[in-house]
């Protein structure tokens, strides 16, 4: 088992050196590099050996702790996948315990196997050092690396389907590497440079032996006692004659591996659990973003709205993010006025308070603007809109002050102000959040629109916002006047505590402030109907708004905000109602409902998933194997375990995948009877073809000459595959492509949509289209376009027994191909299907909303919003959708799709006004159709419905024509839009 | 040639009768509900029975104090005189009863449109004192009835004109009141989103909730709603059953009829010489 599974290996690290050119090439530089470091590896060595022990020992400490970092960081940030995960072998019945250890093992067999190689490189330095010491180290190191290669690498790998959780760790992994590499090579270098003075400029050794010389450096002391130096300190210690520590070294290095031990087991348990509990959508208990951290309970709604405004809403994140330079721009102001520091330094802080606080706080309900409708309509109490406005203020303030407080006595000189630091700037915060809670209630005043910058203040010609700022400052400041006062006593050296008098000051004087003018507040604009006086301003603040354009004089704090508007401030006159700019129709983007909710996607569920490649003893092999390698290996490995007969043996090469028209074991497979008849029979007798359609290569290997595979028997559609006879239609060319179609490619765009059936135009371009996942390399060659796709967003199933795009994802893929209408078309056909040859829908409208909002930024996505918001169930065929798209276009009313009418279906109907349009294809002329059309459309007119025949020619060469013709008959019965029919807007139909 | 017809001897205005005392089982009843603008008279003494379980559409030309009405009806805009009772509440004195069965879709104001489609949702249903797991279940009840899916996600602000309101609607049903109250539901949605909110409405009204909208658009009215009012210059020409209200013709026609629109475009002759 063990020797298959390096047989696997090898053909694994052979394959890295198989496919696209570039890779390879890339590989093979990479894998130079890798040697070319060693090789200076031990040429370091060499030349650190005349430095003496210490030097040598600690840089050996350094530089192997970065090298055991490394192997654990470097394959978290670059690994996309893992050569030989543990998910592959699922199949195998292979205990765990052997597993474990030979899957981290089998790592040295490829590039790691560089890893020996520089773990050998400080063994001629440690040679002072005890030789069982020295090797068991080595080895020990070895274990290590290799565990921590791994673990890195199956993180990697398992970070790729994260992605924004990868992005962080990956930072954060770049970040360690660098805060490791960074002190650790500049401190060996200041010493390396050291070793040749004379060659290298004077002037660098200068400048870098101001650095901290490596023998007392605190760096590499922290690195040898870290899990990833300790190995390397091990022996260095004995060298350096510190025998007692190698004890302890040995066993932070034991301990290491252990711990990575069990991580790599957990990791192969995890990756070996046959499923994943899938991950939940759209939970139906979770609240999003701060709905969900506060209660759910109106002042718990008013909070985290206002948290959410805080973060979102540049008006408050202006103010926020101008905090930090409040400190520098006064200090230094105070510098140039020659304010000494101690003084100084105590006044940013409460001015930061008061803008945080004050500057926001006192003026938040008029913030809301109009969308304050949602208290008074849900009959929210005012004093819960106090409470919830007030913690984003109190709660930032209050960071603010836990951080700014201990640096300004810092600052300052003197830890016994802290207590005044904070009391005066409590009694601000609590002050300001009180005060503005109150006269935001009692005194709005034009602000800022919602969405406007914070600083783009409205014009107003009263000075009710300047009154509001003055009071509402001043109650402030008065505020904390004790607390103020008392921090003056103390600050002029006034004896007794009056720094703690000034925090008691601040906190009482500034809690009651908070208290009685927050309770003021709510209790002022407490719900109208409560008192039914019409006082509270809340009322007056939503009395205008509900009549625009109307002004009264007496609700003088309300008229500024509505002033704001430049809708409404075009309207200044008497006419109670101002005028609104048209919107054109259909302007909503958004997409329409799905009513196709009952209707079930058809073919989807007939392959397992997206690896149609699998095969049954090994469901899920990973990686980039050819199919044929994993086949040999998986019933090899199935031979290992059970004894095998003859026939077992027999059937083990396979050739492509398992396909529903061809049998999996079909190597002696004769011609099949629906196969063309080729052109000269004795070959047919002498030659039995491995399948009707194979791969070169697989031929080859069976024992096929070349000169038979160029037979005239076969044509070679694509490179490296031959079909015996000829390749007859479309599907026949996309199973001759499949046999050497990437394992995790598919088929997509309008070779998809031909294999699903979608109605397309006529399309000269006769070549496949292959989609492969980003990381892979794209399909080329002849007769097939390429293109990429992310695997993570697109669902690939299988149609025919081929790998293809899902219908939603596949419709995505036609973006850009095909214009709009047929887009529209092509929507209406996978959630209608053809209900008149039974053919079912292929996907639901949500399946189409989701995929287009997966691929929220590709291009294209913008046609296809619009397409889906057009598309409709109910067309049986793509003229049907056409006609409807260019008449909804031109602006028609929407027509009913293939309705009813007393047992008769027409295929676009107007009921309301008795018209119906009829497409009249090409197979209409045909007799009995013919017969029986006339019949319907006597009986339609029996009922009095007038029809507007439409044929190709008057779809496609005179659409406007045709579109005008309609519109015409719907006037003449009575449809009346002021709107003329506006057959500019009709688009171009292709056929 | 054009034949001129006479025009048609211009009918006074008919005025309702007041209505008396309302009746138990009214879903919204109005009295006397008038609201001054300094000269200009707004609302005029307005009566108005709404049934339970209709679906009463309100409709009148520009300016006739249809938004004005159905603000002081939602308790949004106070009235000089007259009352309003939601389900035998108050809206004016006994405000937490009347709007814990009413919702509503003011015309043009202001929504928090910093919150994304569900997080306005929550925030709504947190308003009115709903738990979390109620508030997310409708949530997403609503957000897929009125085929939100894709905007739940995004800003309010970054809606279009029609999914604004829609999400509006969305958040006014959210609480499941008996009434509510709509003014101008279907402005700027396109008619796929239309069809779907209505439907959303007609089965609402199904099951015994009440709606009342406005809206100009005559034909729309008429397709969906099975009560109609129709509001002139502050006063109320018509209310009561569709069939009874239109009497034959079309609501169009009707309307025409009863607020004397259709006047001559005269005096604008300059319109009909096109400057070159």
């Amino acid at each position: 088992m063990v020797a298959e599974l390096l047989r696997l290996r090898l053909r694994l690290v052979a394959n890295l050196f198989r496919g696209a050119r570039r890779d390879v090439a890339v590989r093979v530089v990479g894998l130079l590099v890798a040697i070319l470091v060693v090789a200076l590896a031990f040429a370091g060595i060499r030349m650190l050996q005349g430095s003496g022990p210490q030097f040598m020992a600690r840089s050996i400490i350094g530089l192997g702790a970065v090298g055991s970092l490394a192997a654990l960081l470097v394959p978290i940030i670059l690994a996309r996948r893992e050569l030989m995960p543990a998910r592959g072998f699922i199949g195998y019945r292979m205990p765990r315990a052997v597993l474990i250890p030979v899957l981290a093992a089998f790592t040295l067999i490829g590039p790691a196997v560089l890893v020996i190689a520089v773990v050998l490189a400080p063994l001629g330095v440690w040679r002072g050092a005890d030789a069982a010491l020295t090797l068991g180290c080595a080895v020990l190191l070895v274990v290590q690396t290799l565990l921590s290669l791994r673990i890195g690498a199956a993180i990697g790998a398992a970070l790729r389907s994260r992605r924004r959780l990868g992005r962080w760790v990956r930072a954060v992994a770049v970040v360690l590497m660098v805060a490791a590499i960074v002190p650790a090579v500049a401190v060996i270098l200041t010493r390396a440079f050291l070793l040749v003075p004379d060659r290298i400029a004077p002037g660098v050794r200068i400048a870098l032996s101001v650095i901290r010389p490596i023998d007392s450096s605190p760096a590499i002391d922290a690195m040898a006692g870290s899990p990833f130096g300790a190995l390397w300190a091990a022996p260095s210690y004995r060298l350096l004659g510190q025998g007692d520590r190698v004890g302890s070294a040995i066993l932070i290095g034991v301990g290491t591996i252990v711990v990575l031990a069990a991580v790599w087991s957990l990791v192969v348990v995890l990756q070996q659990r046959a499923t994943w509990p899938q991950r939940r959508v759209a939970v139906a208990r979770h609240a999003p973003g701060w709905f969900g951290r506060t209660p759910s309970t109106p002042a718990g709604a008013i909070t985290a709205r206002s948290f959410t405004y805080w973060a979102r809403d540049p008006r408050y994140r202006t103010v926020v993010a101008t905090l930090p330079a409040i400190p520098i721009l006064m200090l230094l102001a105070m510098w140039v006025g020659g304010v000494p520091f101690p003084a100084g330094v105590l006044v940013p802080l409460p001015v930061m308070v008061i803008v945080l606080a004050w500057s926001t706080s006192h003026n938040d309900v008029a913030y809301d603007h109009t969308a304050l409708w949602q208290h008074l309509a849900a009959s929210t109490r005012g004093v819960h809109d106090r409470i919830g406005r007030m913690w984003p203020p109190l709660v930032l303030g209050a960071l603010l002050v836990l951080v700014g407080a201990p640096l300004t006595a810092w600052g300052h000189g003197d830890w016994t102000i802290l207590p005044a630091v904070v009391g005066v700037n409590l009694a601000l915060l609590l002050g300001s959040v009180g005060v503005g809670s109150g006269v935001s209630a009692q005194l709005p005043y034009a602000a800022p629109r919602p969405g406007d910058g914070a600083f783009r203040h409205p014009q107003t010609a009263d000075g009710a916002g300047g009154a509001a700022q003055a009071l509402s400052l001043l109650l402030v400041l008065v505020t904390a006047l004790p607390a103020f006062a008392a921090a003056g006593l103390w600050l002029a050296g006034v004896p007794g505590a009056w720094n703690w008098v000034s925090l008691l000051a601040g906190v009482v004087f500034g809690g009651r402030r908070w208290r009685s003018a927050s309770g003021a507040g709510g209790a002022v604009s407490t719900d109208a109907g409560r008192n039914s006086s019409p006082s509270p301003c809340e009322t007056r603040a939503h009395e205008r708004p509900a009549v625009p354009g109307h002004r009264r004089r007496r609700h003088r704090c309300a008229r500024p905000r509505a002033r704001g508007a430049p809708e409404r401030r075009a309207h200044r006159g008497r006419r109670p109602r101002p005028l609104r700019p048209l919107r054109a129709e259909g302007e909503d983007r958004g997409v329409g409902g799905h009513r196709q909710a009952g209707a079930r996607p058809l073919r989807q569920g007939v392959g397992a998933g997206p690896r149609s490649r699998e095969v049954p003893g090994l469901p899920r092999l990973q990686g980039d194997l050819r199919a044929h390698e994993v086949t040999r290996a998986a019933s090899r490995a199935q031979r290992l375990a059970r004894p095998a007969s003859r026939a077992a043996r027999a059937a083990s090469p396979l050739i492509g995948p398992p396909q529903a028209e061809h049998t999996p074991d079909c190597a002696h497979s004769t011609l099949s009877g629906r196969q063309r008849r080729p052109r000269r029979r004795h070959h047919r007798r002498m030659t039995r073809w491995p399948a009707e359609t194979f791969r070169v290569r697989d031929a080859l290997e069976l024992g096929l000459g070349r000169e038979l595979l160029r037979s005239e028997q076969l044509t070679s559609p694509f490179h490296g595959v031959r079909v015996v006879g000829r390749v007859d239609g479309h599907d026949a060319l996309c199973r001759a492509y499949a046999t050497k179609m990437a394992t995790r490619a598919a088929f997509s765009s309008t070779t998809a949509a031909r294999l699903w059936g979608i109605p397309l135009p006529w399309i000269g371009d006769q070549r496949l289209h292959i989609s492969s996942p980003l990381e892979r390399p794209q399909a080329r060659g002849r007769g097939v376009v390429g293109h990429r796709h992310d695997p993570d967003l697109v669902s690939i199933t299988q149609c025919a027994g081929l790998r293809v795009l899902s219908p939603a994802d596949t419709w995505c893929s036609l973006a850009g191909v095909l214009s709009t209408p047929d887009l529209v078309a092509a929507a209406d056909f996978l959630i209608t299907g053809l209900p008149n040859r039974d053919v079912r829908p292929l996907a639901t409208r949500p399946d189409l909303i989701a995929a287009v909002d997966r691929r929220r930024h590709v291009p294209g996505v913008t046609d296809l919003r619009r397409a889906l918001s057009l598309a409709r169930a109910g067309a049986w065929s793509r003229p049907e959708s056409l006609l409807r798209v260019v008449a909804g276009c031109a602006g028609l009313p929407e027509p009913e799709l293939n309705a009813e009418l007393r047992g008769v279906l027409i295929d676009l109907f107007w009921p309301e006004f008795g018209v119906g349009a009829e497409y009249d294809g090409d197979h209409h002329r045909e007799r009995t159709q013919h017969r029986a059309d006339v019949h319907r459309h006597e009986r339609i007119a029996d009922h009095g419905v007038v029809l507007a025949h439409v044929t190709a020619d008057d779809l496609f060469d005179r659409t406007r024509e045709t579109v005008a013709r309609i519109g015409q008959r719907l006037r003449g019965r009575g449809w009346l839009d002021r709107s003329m029919v506006r057959l500019e807007r009709i688009p171009v139909l292709r056929r | 040639m054009p034949v001129f017809e006479p025009e048609p001897a211009p009918r006074a205005a008919p005025t309702l009768a007041p209505l008396g005392e309302p009746a138990g089982d009214l879903a919204l009843a109005i009295r006397g509900l008038t609201k001054h603008f300094g000269s200009v008279t707004a609302v005029d003494g307005v009566d108005l029975d709404v049934p339970r379980g209709c679906f009463y559409g309100f409709v009148g030309p520009n300016g006739a104090g249809k938004t004005t009405t159905l603000a002081m009806v939602t308790g949004l805009l106070r009235p000089d005189s007259g009352t309003v009772l939601i389900d035998g509440a108050d809206v004016w004195t006994d405000p937490a009863t009347a709007k814990s069965s009413l919702g509503v879709l003011p015309d043009r104001l202001r929504l928090f449109d910093r919150l994304t489609g569900t997080e306005f949702l929550h925030h709504a249903g947190a308003l009115h004192g709903l738990d979390r797991a109620t508030v997310a279940r409708r949530a997403a009840d609503l957000v897929q009835a009125f085929g939100l899916e894709s905007a739940s996600r995004r800003f309010v602000s970054d809606f279009s004109a029609g999914m604004v309101k829609k999400i509006a609607i969305a958040a006014a049903m959210i609480h499941s009141p008996r009434l509510l109250v709509l003014d101008e539901p279907f402005e700027s949605v396109d008619p796929v989103s239309a069809q779907l909110v209505i439907d959303v409405l007609k089965k609402f009204a199904q099951v015994g909730g009440t709606v009342l909208l406005s809206s100009h658009s005559m034909d729309l009215i008429e397709r969906v709603c099975d009560n109609v009012a129709i509001i002139a210059e502050g006063r109320l020409l018509a209310a009561g059953p569709m069939s009874e209200v239109l009497d034959g013709t079309t609501l169009e026609d009707r309307f025409v009829e009863l607020a004397g629109g259709a006047t001559a475009v005269e005096g604008m002759e300059w319109l009909q010489s096109f400057s070159d």
